[in-house]
């Protein structure tokens, strides 16, 4: 009953504490709003599978060879997630405005087939396609597209080439009639399409492995900023306890029949259910306002969330247990939430992180509440799927509350 | 004011003595707070503990309100031990600290509610014992409003009304006064006059302003560098000092002249002293006189027969204060 009214008193004044609940509830929701307008292309991109474009312009309009070439590379890049665009704004382009285009930055890369291809071609003449690149282009996006030009222009060509070079030869040294007979036979070899052919490259990916599932904006804005938030609560906690302690509010009540532990759990308990509000408020705004998908199973949401509140205020009382003044709550308590949030994908997200990024997350408290939310909301885990997150989260909790306990000084 | 009805404890009260406190000591280091306290209190007695600033009496009244355990040493607080039955003990006393243990952000009501749930209060025994609190201390009115809108004496008020919610059979005051103005202060002594006329509430007030435990106390403890100096009845006290204390700063002070001194009839002891203090004078005499006036009319002739000029002349009235100078040679406030 006394933990109760100890819970209750801490309740009533936190409540009275505007400053605290703006930071608590409104800074995080200004937070996702700015961040996700600002980078809601970026992580559209992540999920937009044909996003490498590559303009295509046609001077040699009524070729045949041409129309096979733009054929092949068309078939080519769909299975490499290349596209490529011959027309602007519904316009066929030219070599000016494809120049102009990457010039702007729109686009990167351009291929300009030249006119008169196809004859110079069947006559054996030398032919020149231009393959034009910004110069600030990844080299990792821009080659592999070279490549696939280049190996699709020989694929076409070298048919042509060794038909025109078979015909030469029977031309010196067969009969008309026979040569007549082998270049058809050739030429219908050479016009079988790819899938006839004896040898063929098929993409598979691993047995069991699908596609990886990249959050959009909100599912990461959101869990983001709200895990960065909760562990907001640490400094307001950490206040808290220097004031009781400085203002012999502690002492009092050590003199009374209450126990120390009903009056460390009666200092807890409050903020844990202010962590467990923020979550549930900041991800309901998330679900209804901005339309965040929370899964197939968001019930998997609530033990992560109870664990990630419970790691915070652990965290709060391990520096309550360590600070003596005011400003050492407020370098502490800052700088760990901040610089935690930030190892841990809460700012930068993960997804754009190198690997090794990644992993150091993992050794955060936030790395890994954010590693679970994300698991539930975009991979479709299920509840049974985030024990090992909630396990991690209660690990940190256990060691911050322990530690805590024992350094811990009401006077 | 109006009189509190008295809820029988269930913790009953064992012993005459309410209060037992034998060879009580508390080491912090090599620092020694607490050394060697022991007295006793009756039940509804005022004993005030009067001491100069870190003679000991917080931390005195820290271990005797459960705050911590003594190093060494017992106290009994109705019968019972005070660190094995700290929770017995704990029902039956209150405690006003020197601190303003209060939360600024809620207003008075609601503190008083939340420290009158620590004792098990609850309900509407609890909201009736909380405006019978605010009754004593004059605050009714303001009640609700914030800590934060309070002088300071109004913030003490709140202070000592926490304290007394539950009724204690032995409250603590630990320098109630400290930063009040005359008004709450007068309010203050009134409201502990009446708790112990009224409830027979036995009140333990530490202070190093003597005019305080003098009008208050029944009896008195000097208290420094955490030892008991003196214990006793104000009158008794300062009956010590006969009719009071002079400094008398000489010239000359060969043994002949503090022979002749001693022997006049209103002199009761002369001790010569050392102190910074006697300026252009040679020698430093104290003297523990029947009467200042008797002492000055035999005093002067003496001194004018043997040819020795009185430099300087101070004359302490039997009061606490010059009690307390008297037996460490210190005084209660820098």
């Amino acid at each position: 009953m006394r933990l109760l009214h100890v819970t209750l008193k801490d309740i009533k004044i936190v409540l009275k504490d505007w400053g605290a609940l703006i930071t608590l509830f409104l800074s995080p929701l200004l937070f996702i709003i700015v961040l996700s307008l600002a980078l809601g292309q970026s992580f559209a991109n992540l999920n937009n599978t044909s996003n490498i474009q590559v303009l295509l312009v046609n001077n040699d309009t009524t070729g045949v060879i041409s129309q096979k070439f733009i054929a092949s590379l068309q078939s080519t890049g769909e299975s490499a997630h290349l596209q490529f665009l011959q027309k602007d704004s519904n316009t066929l382009l030219t070599d000016a405005r494809a120049q102009q285009l990457i010039k702007e930055g729109t686009y990167n890369m351009a291929i300009l087939i030249p006119s008169g291809f196809s004859q110079d071609i069947t006559q054996s003449q030398k032919v020149t396609v231009l393959f034009i690149v910004d110069p600030g282009a990844s080299q990792q996006v821009v080659k592999p597209v070279q490549a696939l030009v280049e190996t699709t222009l020989g694929q076409t060509t070298g048919p042509i080439l060794l038909q025109q070079a078979i015909a030469k030869s029977l031309a010196h040294n067969a009969p008309p009639a026979q040569a007549r007979q082998i270049n058809q036979q050739v030429a219908r070899a050479l016009d079988q399409p790819a899938g006839d052919s004896i040898a063929t490259v098929q993409a598979v990916s691993p047995p069991g492995v699908t596609a990886p599932k990249h959050p959009s904006v909100y599912q990461q804005n959101v869990p983001g900023y709200t895990i960065m938030y909760v562990f907001f609560i640490v400094g307001t906690m950490a206040s808290s306890v220097l004031i009781e302690r400085r203002d012999g509010t502690f002492r009092r009540l050590l003199v009374t029949p209450i126990s120390k532990p009903a009056l460390l759990l009666g200092k807890l308990i409050p903020y844990y259910l202010l962590c467990l509000a923020q979550i549930v408020i900041l991800f309901t705004i998330g679900k209804f306002v901005f339309g965040m998908d929370l899964g197939l199973h968001p019930l998997g949401l609530i033990g992560i969330t109870m664990a990630l509140a419970a790691c915070a205020v652990s965290l709060g009382l391990l520096i309550a247990a360590f600070v003596k003044s005011e400003g050492q709550v407020t370098g502490i308590a800052t700088i760990t939430v901040l610089v935690l949030a930030a190892l841990g994908g809460c700012m930068v997200p993960p997804v754009f992180m190198p690997v090794f990024m990644t992993k150091v997350a993992l050794f955060t408290p936030q790395g890994w509440a954010l590693q679970g939310y994300q698991d539930v909301m975009v991979r479709g885990i299920n509840v049974m799927g985030t024990l090992p997150t909630i396990g991690a989260l209660m690990a940190f909790a256990v060691v911050f509350f322990i530690v805590a306990v024992s350094r811990f000084r009401f006077n | 004011m109006i009189a509190l009805d008295i809820v029988p404890q269930s913790a009953a009260v064992k012993t005459e003595n309410f209060l037992s406190v034998q060879n009580l000591v508390k080491r912090y280091g090599d620092f020694t707070a607490v050394d060697n306290l022991s007295f006793s209190v009756q039940p509804g007695e005022i004993f005030g503990l009067l001491g100069p600033n870190g003679a000991g009496k917080t931390t005195t009244m820290s271990i005797l309100s459960c705050l911590f355990p003594p190093t060494r040493g017992t106290a009994t607080i109705g019968g019972y031990d005070l660190v094995r039955q700290a929770k017995q003990v704990k029902q039956l006393i209150g405690v006003v600290p020197q601190d303003l243990a209060i939360y600024p952000t809620l207003n008075a009501y609601d503190n008083l509610l939340f420290f009158g749930s620590m004792y098990g209060l609850h309900g509407k025994a609890l909201k009736r014992q909380v405006w019978e609190a605010l009754e004593i201390v004059g605050l009714t009115e303001k009640a609700r409003q914030p800590i934060t809108t309070f002088s300071g004496g109004m913030k003490r008020r709140v202070n000592i009304a926490a304290g007394l919610l539950h009724h204690p059979r032995l409250l603590f005051l630990d320098e109630p006064t400290v930063g009040v103005d005359p008004q709450s202060r007068n309010y203050i002594f009134e409201s502990i006059r009446q708790l112990n006329r009224e409830q027979g509430m036995t009140i333990i007030y530490s202070s190093h302003y003597m005019e305080e435990v003098e009008a208050l106390c029944n009896r008195i403890a000097i208290i420094d560098g955490g030892q008991l100096v003196a214990l006793d009845t104000k009158e008794k006290l300062i009956e010590q000092l006969g009719g009071g204390i002079m400094y008398l700063g000489l010239n000359q002070g060969e043994a002949e002249l503090i022979m002749q001194l001693e022997a006049l009839p209103s002199i009761e002891h002369i001790e010569q002293i050392a102190s910074a203090a006697a300026a252009n004078a040679s020698v430093l005499l104290k003297c523990q006189v029947t009467s200042a006036q008797r002492a000055l009319l035999e005093i002067i002739p003496t001194l004018n027969g043997l040819g020795v000029q009185l430099v300087s002349l101070e004359i302490s009235e039997p009061n606490l204060e010059s009690v307390f100078l008297h037996l460490t040679g210190k005084k209660l406030r820098d």
